[in-house]
């Protein structure tokens, strides 16, 4: 009976409902669908209880569900904020996409309630198909190879994690999701998450997909593959003292990623990676106020960086844009979205009363009893950076700059649901940055920090004000170009086929060298040997050449760690 | 001359804040980490130093035409 409660499978269902039922019809039960879950869920968790399913199979034991204060602050967020985006998408046609979408709901909140890996496994490798779907986007011509380029990526740090449970397996370690110990599996398996959460180096497939979806389909995108990978790491690798690092690198990376960017969507992908750094540094800290700061943060980021994708969303529904150098003069156009943006934007640069305050305070006060200050202060400028090119840059360059796009008509008009769903949004993040309590409640460890400090308000405003007036002050200097920002995803467009190409050269040598050598000999005896010259097969044995070199590398490894 | 209202505007504002911060300081004597001030500093410095840092970057090194990937 619990089975039928559980989210994943309610989930699922909504997804089979919408490739089944006639879109008129299930577009409606799509809204229902994510609040029975959520219902349901509620009613099967009760307060304080851990609920478990557990199944044998295979002679092992599976625990398919498993309800603490941390699994169920994920599922009841991730519920809610679905819910918001099936409002948002529900003027969008399209089956398929739409299937995915609630396949990949579902199978984030199976992930997250997973109690061991093997049944995080499965959800993984389900979220990270459903949600390569999502990335196609028939206006966008570049989105098909990106769609591919993410479901490479994924797919090997699935085989990270794989090789991770087989070592476990091996070794006879219990498979359930605990706090993982130290071991090579364990490093293995850090590495996947790492990939999912986007650590950097593994993060230039986020900033590579994410642009590439539709405008409702990205809102998925951004709120569910990062935010399980946080809960995993959170489950699996508090503590770790090499997040610290990590997350102060990934942070400033994104953040000064994001000041160079010219599509908005990119931009705004660059500051998930961004806030993943935040979330890191709380994670690898590993304090009761470290891991809930990380949790809220995860909230909060669902909550403000979901809205701000809603809101690019519609900037790119109604004019079919997304370069800052051809957008502009929007303000008076769609001012319901520049508000909702803003909402969203002051959010995530932690202004007080808005919910990122609450969660940024709670990670730089762990920060700061654990002595940290250099950390506090890159985080801080981390902070900077995010206000400026998310409040500033971006605000000022869509709504107000360049003039001359001022006078040219709207496409489209904002559907009514996406302005609900904004709204809504919106509410969460002011009811949270109002009244903490209520995510206080929430959280793992339950800490009651007392963010709204009189001298902590007056400071984080003089900081964003201070911002704000050297943001003015130089913005003569601040010209968009209509660039492309080189990252590592470069390995995956240009270095994969440099790579293939240096292989297929070295091939194609080996066989001129062996068939001279070959029809030398040959005419040596008076016969004749066919020329053996079709680039395509060339190119096929180079790729060939190319698994079978990975494939090597990967044995060797394990015959290594297997003695 | 909207311009020149607006620095005045954000300039009267973060003094207002500077002297609240100061009086708070000055009458409590727990331990608050930075110094009076620091805020407005890292505010007004750190976000010029980020994005002069950031064009640089993209300017000599990073930026590429848009059509690079489709060559």
């Amino acid at each position: 009976m619990e089975l039928f409660s559980h989210p994943a499978f309610i989930m699922g269902l909504g997804a089979l409902i919408t490739l089944i039922f006639p879109q008129s019809i299930s577009k409606w039960l799509r809204l229902i669908i994510p609040l029975l879950g959520l219902g349901l869920f509620l009613s099967l968790a009760g307060p304080h209880t851990n609920t478990l399913i557990a199944y044998s199979f295979l002679g092992y034991h599976w625990i398919l569900l498993r309800i603490d204060t941390l699994s169920s602050l994920f599922i009841i967020i991730f519920l809610i904020f679905g819910f918001l985006s099936n409002v948002y998408a529900f003027h969008a046609r399209g089956r398929i996409l739409h299937s995915a979408s609630q396949l990949y709901i579902a199978a984030s909140a199976g992930a997250v309630l997973a109690g061991d890996l093997v049944t995080l496994f499965v959800f993984a490798e389900i979220m990270a198909v459903s949600s390569a779907i999502l990335i196609y986007n028939p206006a966008r011509k570049s989105s098909l190879p990106a769609l591919f380029r993410y479901l490479m990526v994924h797919l090997t740090g699935g085989l990270f994690f794989f090789a991770g449970i087989l070592i476990m397996l091996i070794q006879g370690t219990s498979l359930s999701f605990n706090a993982l110990g130290p071991g090579i599996s364990s490093w293995l398996i850090l590495i996947a998450f790492g990939i999912n959460a986007a650590v950097v180096p593994f993060h230039a497939w986020m900033s590579d997909a994410y642009p590439e979806g539709t405008p409702w389909g990205s809102i998925y995108l951004s709120a569910f593959t990062s935010k399980v990978a946080i809960y995993t790491l959170i489950r699996g690798f508090a503590g770790t003292e090499l997040l610290i690092t990590l997350g102060a690198i990934t942070a400033l990376y994104g953040v000064i990623y994001a000041l160079m960017e010219n599509d908005i969507r990119r931009l705004l992908s660059y500051h998930i990676i961004c806030q993943i750094g935040y979330m890191l540094c709380g994670i690898g800290l590993g304090t009761h106020l470290g891991i809930d700061g990380a949790s809220a943060h995860a909230i909060g980021n669902i909550l403000f960086k979901g809205l701000l994708f809603m809101a690019t969303g519609a900037i790119l529904h109604v004019t079919y844009e997304s370069r800052l150098t051809h957008l502009g003069g929007l303000s008076k156009k769609i001012p319901l979205v520049l508000i909702f943006y803003m909402i969203g934007g002051f959010a995530i640069s932690g202004m007080p009363f808005l919910n990122g305050f609450v969660s940024k305070s709670m990670l730089l006060g762990a920060l700061h009893q654990a002595h940290m200050g250099w950390l506090e202060f890159v985080l801080l400028l981390v902070a900077v950076g995010t206000f400026l090119s998310i409040a500033l840059k971006l605000a000022y360059f869509a709504f107000w700059g360049n003039p001359t796009h001022e006078s040219a008509p709207l496409k489209r008009r904002v559907p009514i649901n996406m302005t609900l769903a904004m709204a809504g949004t919106a509410f969460f993040c002011i009811f949270f940055g109002l009244y903490p309590t209520a995510l206080y409640n929430l959280l793992p460890h339950h800490s009651h920090y007392h963010a709204f400090d009189f001298l902590h308000i007056i400071q984080s405003f003089e900081m964003l004000l201070a911002t704000a007036l050297s943001f003015f002050l130089i913005l003569g200097a601040l010209h968009m170009h209509d660039v492309l920002t080189l990252d590592l995803d470069w390995f995956l467009r240009k270095g994969y086929r440099l790579f293939v190409h240096f292989l297929c050269c070295g091939i194609k040598k080996i066989q001129e060298t062996f068939q001279n050598f070959l029809s030398s000999t040959i005419t040596g005896f008076g016969l004749k040997l066919p020329t053996l010259k079709s680039s395509q097969t060339i190119a096929t044995s180079g790729h060939s050449l190319l698994w079978i070199v990975f494939a090597l590398i990967v044995f060797v490894v394990f015959y290594l760690i297997r003695t | 001359m909207k311009k020149n209202k607006l620095y005045i505007l954000l300039t009267l504002l973060i003094l207002i804040l500077g002297i609240v911060e100061f009086f708070i300081l000055k009458n409590s004597h727990a331990e608050h980490g930075f110094f009076l001030g620091f805020y407005i500093i890292l505010g007004f410095l750190g976000s010029i130093l980020i994005m002069f840092f950031a064009k640089a970057l993209g300017k000599f090194f990073l930026h590429k035409k848009s059509s690079y990937y489709e060559d």
